[in-house]
């Protein structure tokens, strides 16, 4: 089969967001088994949304429809998240955002019936159980293939951006793992995961797709775990760095800033696309997951060392000046999360007030429930 | 049995004394239950109460046998602490949210009675108030046996999450029920008019013992910053003083360890209380309970008795069944999952002796008791086969990889 990826065309910066949430048993904050209960009941009562099995039992994905703008975005999301919490009530679950659970223990998560879910936990084995992490993802319209690659490249140099931004995963198996973001690491457990092949434009990533193609390692675009990857079939960029955050607002912030910085990128399509740009591409990966918005990352270009927070901080005034359309509220959003501190820190402040993550859990399940300006730390 | 009796009477003439006889017993139950479950692979549960039973037959063939002291009021201690842990588990405020899991408690329950009721009095002409009694018992279904699969295999999700909601609210309803019938029937046989209003104040009363339970012990926590062990023989203390204050007061223990349990759940903002897992006391209290109860069971009954308890046996799983499965879209499941609920409600143990014992005690109820205890019987080896069935066909087991 040489059957070419056919990229389709979509409007030019248009967004679409999925967030993978957790179903979380109220009695111990650990993670249930609902997914499969919640997504049924909810799309009974509501056809219309979008609301997804995810790999294993104890997740669910929602995703928005395609929208122009933050207020479009937000209003999908907290639609969205209002329908699923007012199902799991029925069900007496609990749902949240966060990147990773902090305690669940993976040998205990099920496989959801499903064919591309059998196939994945046949071929990863006992990865696709651990890959019950919770990642935003967020789509980019874009007009054509060359402009996707080129905004894939575009993007790469802010992904640690991105994920200080979102970081929400400081704990794992009832650690603190010193990570902002721990999710992250267990996605690289995964052969294709990373960043995408340096190609210039379609055409080279059509040839290195057929080439993988022919080898048998893949079968469609589902099947890499790249941190950016093109989306021909929606006609996007997507971008699945983040972590889910702690609230439906936040996410929509993120990817109101996505959408800013693509247009950015996509406003300087004359500069040419130079693979140096990956030189310190995984150093400030790490410096993002590792510390978040105190990381220190390179940049690719001066080589000068800059504090992730400072780096964005400029980037979003960058946007303010450059990319009109971007919504105030959004920019403003991120700046308070530069101010306060992520929602790793967020997390970590919780637990101490707390004192268990079983009770760190309930305070999760509360704060997705809000929206982000009734919400005080 | 004359070669049991002279082997009991030469081994106590040495060192077997009665005490010492039943802990063998037991010690023996033990051993065929876990070797029945590494070779059969049938559930524990199932495996210790089979074991008791045979202990009870034990005492049933042997005179020398039958002089061991039986630990009765231990079994019910054991219930106690067990209920308490079922209440702990229970979430009410589920109800408020979604009502029509109130609704389904209550038809599954009145479907049972119901079920029970037509076939004893139009298929086996029993008498109508034996029969009323039995379909009280049977309304009942054991949270205890739930709980103890449920976590037997790690199970998660809502098939035994509601079968634990489910099978709390019908123990209330029969054991309110059957105070309600005792008074009645009592009254009609007796003229004590004031036992009419027994059930208020049975309910009244254990809901005022658990909460005074449940502030005792969330001030012996606080002075004391009980964990482990320590809160374990805590919480067993406060049962036992709810086991003896109880029925002096003429309230129901079982009641008051449930509320008891309700009010921890209900009141433990900081979970310390609900994070408590009570380990190895836990699973001892829980294997020394189902020895207890399968030795707990008479072993008589004629071959009518069997085949009338089969019959009942049958069709109260099969309302349970119906009632769930029917209710299940307004209460938010798909029906299929909904008639696994109804399937992991099959069984009835010590709560259900307990109310069938109390019908031995009256004049003109032992048929109704000896029906009650049989069905009870089979129930007790069967039900945790099918609720193990249903949790693990709702792959609800994180035991073992699905």
């Amino acid at each position: 089969m040489n059957e070419l990826l056919e990229f389709h065309p979509s409007e030019r910066l248009t967004l679409g967001v999925e967030l993978e949430l957790q179903l979380i048993d109220h009695r111990d904050g650990d993670l249930t088994r609902a997914a499969s209960d919640l997504v049924a009941i909810t799309q009974t009562r509501h056809p219309r949304m979008d609301i997804k099995l995810e790999i294993t039992e104890s997740m669910i994905e929602i995703a928005t429809g395609i929208q122009r703008d933050y207020a479009g975005v937000l209003s999908d999301l907290r639609a969205l998240r209002d329908a699923v919490c007012e199902s799991a009530k029925l069900l007496n679950v609990g749902v949240c955002g966060g990147g990773a659970h902090p305690f669940q223990s993976w040998t205990e998560r099920h496989i959801v019936e499903a064919p591309r879910m059998n196939y994945i936990s046949d071929l990863y084995g006992y990865l696709a159980k651990q890959f019950t992490v919770f990642g935003q993802h967020v789509h980019v319209g874009c007009p054509d293939g060359d402009a996707a690659i080129r905004l894939v490249h575009g993007l790469s140099r802010y992904i640690p951006h991105f994920i200080a931004l979102a970081a929400s995963s400081p704990f794992l198996r009832g650690i603190d793992t010193a990570y902002d973001c721990s999710r992250m690491n267990t996605v690289a457990a995964f052969p294709l995961s990373g960043r995408m092949p340096f190609v210039h434009d379609w055409e080279q990533f059509n040839a290195y797709f057929e080439k993988m193609r022919s080898t048998g390692i893949v079968q469609s675009m589902k099947d890499f775990y790249w941190d950016i990857r093109p989306k021909p079939e929606y006609g996007t960029v997507e971008v699945r760095v983040f972590d889910t955050p702690l609230s439906v607002d936040r996410a929509a912030a993120l990817a109101s800033y996505v959408q800013g910085v693509a247009r950015l990128v996509l406003e300087h399509a004359d500069s040419a696309i130079d693979e140096d740009a990956y030189l310190v591409y995984s150093f400030n990966r790490f410096q993002a997951c590792r510390f978040g918005l105190r990381g220190e990352i390179v940049d690719p270009q001066t080589r000068a060392r800059v504090r992730l927070d400072q780096d964005i901080r400029t980037m979003v005034e960058s946007i303010r000046a450059n990319a009109p359309g971007i919504a105030e509220p959004a920019l403003m959003g991120l700046e308070q999360c530069l101010d306060r501190g992520n929602d790793s820190s967020w997390l970590r402040a919780e637990l101490a007030r707390v004192g268990s993550l079983g009770m760190l859990m309930r305070a999760s399940t509360q704060r997705f429930l809000q929206n982000e300006e009734s919400f005080s730390r | 049995m004359p070669e049991i009796d002279r082997l009991m009477e030469g081994l106590e003439s040495g060192l077997i004394n009665p005490f010492s006889m039943t802990v063998l017993l037991f010690l023996a139950a033990l051993l065929s239950a876990e070797v029945t479950v590494r070779v059969a692979r049938v559930p524990r549960i199932v495996s210790l109460v089979v074991a008791g039973a045979a202990i009870g037959w034990l005492r049933s063939v042997s005179a020398t046998a039958s002089l061991m002291p039986l630990p009765r009021s231990l079994l019910e201690v054991l219930a106690l602490v067990l209920i308490f842990e079922v209440g702990q588990r229970v979430p009410l405020s589920w109800l408020r949210r979604n009502p029509w899991l109130l609704v389904t408690s209550l038809a599954e329950s009145a479907l049972t009675f119901a079920g029970v009721l037509s076939i004893l009095v139009l298929t086996f002409r029993i008498p109508m108030v034996q029969s009323v009694f039995v379909g009280v018992i049977c309304m009942a279904s054991s949270p205890i046996v739930v709980m103890c699969v449920s976590k037997d295999l790690a199970a998660r999700g809502q098939i035994a999450e509601r079968a634990l909601l489910l099978s709390t609210l019908s123990s209330v309803y029969a054991v309110l029920g059957m105070q309600f019938l005792l008074s009645g029937y009592l009254a009609a046989n007796h003229a004590e008019l004031e036992g009419a209003v027994q059930p208020l104040v049975q309910l009244l009363g254990s809901f005022v013992l658990g909460i005074l339970a449940a502030g005792v012990l969330r001030l012996y926590v606080f002075l004391t910053d009980a964990r482990g062990a320590v809160l374990t023989i805590g919480i067993v203390c406060f049962c036992l003083l709810l086991y003896a204050a109880a029925p002096p007061l003429g309230i129901s223990p079982v009641l008051s360890s449930l509320f008891f349990g309700l009010m921890i759940r209900a009141t433990d903002r900081t979970h310390r209380l609900l994070a408590h897992q009570t380990s190895e006391a836990g699973v001892m209290l829980s294997v020394g309970y189902f020895v207890l109860l399968g030795a707990s069971f008479r072993w008589m009954g004629t071959a009518m008795t069997v085949v009338i308890a089969m019959a009942i046996s049958v069709l109260r799983i099969g309302a349970k069944v119906l009632a769930n499965s029917l209710l299940a879209r307004p209460a938010a499941l798909q029906p299929g999952r909904g008639a696994l609920v109804g399937l992991a409600l099959a069984p009835l143990s010590s709560l259900a002796l307990i109310l069938a014992a109390s019908l031995s005690q009256h004049a003109g109820l032992e048929q109704a008791s000896d029906l009650a205890s049989m069905v009870i019987l089979m129930m007790a080896v069967s039900g945790p086969l099918l609720t193990e069935w249903a949790l693990r066909r709702a792959k609800e087991s994180t035991r073992q990889s699905e």
